[in-house]
């Protein structure tokens, strides 16, 4: 106890004695002036606790107690702890706040689990990602609502690393990590990884068929080329030989090529010339450049925009170039190939239609990928190299405008370019 | 009812004892699941190899009822329960025989898929008519679990309910079938193999809705098997 309040007990104390004593000469009875005077003070007491009690629960201050006497005293402690607490208090609520707020906004759901893997806390997230929901299911075990065999394999054994599962059921891909952050304490996240996924599968896809396409003629250079070391011949036959390795070189070459080109369009190292393109000169000009197809289906130009074209006329030819050569590769000479152009809501539109195969429609959104077709087996028959999708879905991001596509197999595609920079 | 209530006993043994026997079922019902998933998977893109996953799957599944039959076996020897651990025992024995059964017809499934099977370069069967009732059936399942997982009655009733929505595809399928049957005799073996996973595939929301009916059974204490007006009556709340 403080020297302070040693002295304003002492005080209090002395005061009481000279009420006492000035009662007892009133009274007579020093017995009755100490009762009396000691039951007033409990009294007292009494009603000064119970304010104060008040003041700290609502919050009110107690102007009546004054600034001295050892209640005011008490009082003033009191009051100024309390203060304090509020303000520690605050600085908590605000801090709990603010991490609320950032487990809320995490696109990963994050899970707290005991040492028996029952859940301590969850984030918003886990509800859209493991529909756990942290009011009611605080408390379940995370292995009886998270029910993919290879997360219960993981969980008993995670290593703090990772594992990828396949959501089946509603069709994506997730990605769960265990972290053991104390002795019976367990962070697991999981974070929706289908993007990566895909972008990975196309990766793989495309080194596959990205070798198959240049294993292809290099085998067939090879095996000439052993035959011509290996046995003598005519002129005329080597002659043919020599043929069938300069075509099947010329093939590689252009895929190279298409490869190089793709390459820098989508890394965008290309200068755009920005010059008006005449639309029917520009049909006109490309089917002139096919006219070494002799049989090829009808084609039918139908030109109907008002609007003016400011684009690369190179890559606008190189776009329409093959999307014409694949409408006559997969199209029968008894079909039909229209070009048309016409005025859209965001610029202009160039559609090639063509009355061919096409495409199911499961394969659609995977068409524009290098290398990717659709019967493996087409590759050798049709000619082509498997990137003029992508060159085409590539050159018009890099002018703007965006490809559509819709196909029904035996029926025909339509691909359809739109291009923004026109001048009405 | 919230699982608080199987972890209220004295002996905190057997409280670990419930609770296993409930992850268990739980991780049980992942299995199924996952071959119920697999084997429509592999029947929509001709997958045998993946078929065959789902066949092998089910002796799993075989394992780990005969694992929790005896749990349960032991419980009731030795520790005589009562009233709620009762009908979580009761309900358990009964929902794996069920879950074991949904393996099943998930593994004839499997089954028809490889005896299905096209070498390369012939057409595909599509069985599109299957995917509606597919997605169906395997929600019914998933939320079925939940609901044993949560002891959530509100949900078990609703999913019992949605059960019609699976019957009442089956019926469309089998009477397209029959229909497509009489005009083209040539499509009769696919109709049949069409409508033989599509009575599997009901076969499995049946088993779906008679976990729900334990979930209610467990929670409620209410037997609601074998009368749709009791269904409707059940006041769950």
């Amino acid at each position: 106890m403080s020297f302070k309040f040693l002295k304003v007990l002492t005080t209090q104390l002395l005061f009481l004695l000279l009420v006492a004593w000035l009662f007892w000469l009133i009274t007579n009875s020093l017995l009755i002036a100490i009762v009396t005077v000691f039951a007033f003070y409990f009294l007292w007491t009494v009603i000064v606790l119970t304010s104060i009690r008040e003041s700290i629960e609502k919050d009110v201050k107690i102007t009546w107690l004054g600034t001295r006497g050892f209640y005011s005293e008490l009082y003033s402690d009191i009051q100024s702890l309390t203060k304090n607490s509020w303000k520690y208090r605050k600085k908590f609520v605000v801090l709990f706040n603010e991490v609320n707020a950032l487990a809320r906004s995490l696109p990963d759901a994050a899970l707290i689990v005991d040492d028996r893997y029952l859940i301590q806390w969850c984030n918003k997230a886990s509800n859209d990602l493991l529909g756990i929901n942290a009011q009611s299911d605080v408390g379940q075990r995370v292995d009886q609502l998270v029910r993919f065999p290879a997360f219960i394999a993981f969980l008993s054994n995670p290593d703090n690393g990772y594992v990828d599962i396949e959501d089946q059921a509603n069709n994506r891909h997730l990605r769960f990590r265990v972290a053991n952050y104390a002795k019976d304490k367990a962070l697991i996240t999981v974070r929706n990884v289908t993007q990566q996924v895909k972008t990975a599968q196309v990766r793989q896809d495309f080194i596959a068929n990205a070798s198959h396409e240049l294993k292809t003629p290099l085998t067939t250079i090879k095996g000439y080329s052993e035959l011509i070391s290996d046995a003598e011949f005519e002129t005329k036959e080597a002659s043919q030989i020599a043929t069938v390795i300069t075509a099947q070189a010329d093939r590689m070459n252009k895929i190279i090529e298409d490869l190089l080109e793709l390459s820098k369009i989508e890394s965008r190292n290309i200068t755009l010339s920005n010059e008006i393109v005449n639309i029917e000169g520009l049909f006109a000009q490309l089917i002139e450049g096919f006219a070494y197809i002799t049989e090829r289906p009808e084609t039918i130009i139908e030109s109907a925009h008002k609007s003016q074209l400011i684009a690369d006329k190179q890559l606008m030819y190189s776009i329409i170039e093959n999307l014409l050569s694949n409408a006559y590769h997969y199209t029968p000479q008894t079909g039909q190939v229209i070009l048309r152009s016409s005025d859209h809501a965001e610029g202009m539109m160039i559609e090639v239609i063509d009355t061919g195969m096409g495409i199911p429609s499961n394969e659609v959104t995977r068409i524009t990928e290098r290398f990717y077709r659709i019967d493996k087996g087409r590759s050798i028959s049709t000619g082509g190299t498997g990137l003029g999708l992508s060159i085409v879905k590539h050159s018009l991001e890099l002018l703007g405008g965006y490809l559509e596509i819709e196909s029904e197999v035996n029926k025909g595609s339509t691909f359809r370019c739109v291009f923004k920079s026109v001048v009405r | 009812m919230h699982k608080k209530k199987f972890n209220q006993h004295i002996s905190r043994k057997f409280n670990e004892e419930l609770e296993s026997i409930r992850s268990k079922v739980l991780n049980m019902g992942g299995l199924v699941e996952d071959m119920l998933l697999n084997a429509l998977k592999a029947l929509y893109s001709n997958d045998t190899q993946l078929a065959e996953i789902v066949i092998k799957k089910d002796q799993e599944v075989n394992v780990i009822e005969l694992s929790i039959d005896n749990d349960c076996r032991k419980i009731l020897a030795t520790r005589a329960p009562a009233a709620v651990d009762l009908r979580l025992i009761m309900a358990t024995v009964k929902t794996i025989t069920d879950l074991e059964r949904m393996g099943d017809e998930a593994e004839k499934i499997g089954k028809t898929v490889i005896s299905l099977a096209m070498p390369d370069g012939q057409e595909k069967v599509n069985y599109h008519e299957l995917v509606a009732i597919g997605g169906h059936v395997q929600k019914m399942v998933t939320r079925s679990l939940d609901a044993f997982a949560r002891f959530d009655s509100e949900l078990a009733l609703e999913i019992i309910k949605s059960d019609e929505v699976v019957d009442n595809f089956y019926e469309t399928i089998y009477r397209n079938s029959i229909t497509y049957m009489i005009e083209d005799p040539m499509t009769i073996t696919r109709r049949l193999n069409v409508m033989w996973i599509a009575r599997s595939l009901e076969r499995i929301g049946d088993h779906s809705k008679n976990i729900c009916e334990y979930v209610i059974y467990t929670e409620k204490g209410t037997d609601i098997r074998h009368s749709e007006d009791s269904v409707s009556k059940t006041n769950i709340s």
